[in-house]
């Protein structure tokens, strides 16, 4: 995931943005899309159990403090 | 005059030992911060694959966790509390309709209002989300979990794959 710096004070950054690696696109969908593959993970041990495959992603999110 | 020389000795040693000591110390834990998180729904007027539960920004509060973790290693949002996986009012919606490949085992959900924690593990590649400076983005490897009704993840593609564990 791409994490970006928007916006800083004097204590370091203060907004960011979060959205997906690169500029994968695909379809007519004009956004770019993160590559994630879908698992199943085991509660107790946070280990993964079944690999369920790859999708794509979009996703634009916005953090600020 | 052999003592005096004795003394010193000792006197170096120990602060050499001391020296030691204190490199070895950890820094001590910086403090979460709480952050306002927007989930944007739409994007050049096509959906997110990942939106917000159409209730507002994500504030940090007894039930849904809206931090930047550890100072500034970690950003994380988690909408269910508690080892069971206590709901929040809160959820996040996930579209996973758009498989890499249609050979793909199905998907415990197509489109679905869940009770997710998304990450971002920049800690993980020595990225500090305080010094991240406007204009040079970094990337950092992250990950969703959601419960439906066992538990599932999304992890992102990350090159080397460092989480989360896995079996094989």
């Amino acid at each position: 995931m791409k994490v970006a710096c928007i916006e800083s004070d004097a204590t370091g950054c203060k907004t960011w943005t979060i959205s997906p690696s690169g500029s994968r696109l695909t379809g007519t969908d004009p956004n770019p899309k993160n590559l994630n593959k879908l698992v199943q993970i085991d509660p107790g041990s946070d280990a993964v159990i079944a690999d369920l495959g790859d999708y794509y992603l979009s996703f634009y999110i916005t953090v600020a403090r | 005059m052999k003592s005096r020389f004795v003394t010193a000795a000792a006197s170096i040693a120990l602060a050499g030992c001391l020296g030691r000591l204190a490199v070895v110390h950890a820094a001590p834990p910086r403090a979460d911060i709480p952050v306002t998180v927007t989930i944007a729904d739409t994007q050049n007027l096509y959906p997110m694959h990942v939106q917000s539960d159409v209730q507002g920004a994500y504030v940090n509060t007894k039930q849904v966790q809206s931090l930047i973790l550890n100072g500034g290693g970690e950003w994380a949002l988690t909408t269910y509390y508690g080892r069971n996986f206590t709901p929040s009012n809160r959820t996040v919606f996930f579209d996973l309709t758009e498989p890499v490949s249609f050979s793909n085992p199905p998907a415990p959900i197509g489109t679905a209002y869940v009770q997710s924690h998304l990450i971002a593990k920049c800690a993980l590649v020595k990225v500090d989300l305080m010094k991240i400076k406007t204009g040079a983005p970094a990337q950092c490897p992250g990950r969703s979990v959601f419960k439906r009704p066992a538990v599932f993840g999304t992890v992102s593609h990350f090159s080397p794959p460092i989480f989360p564990r896995s079996t094989t």
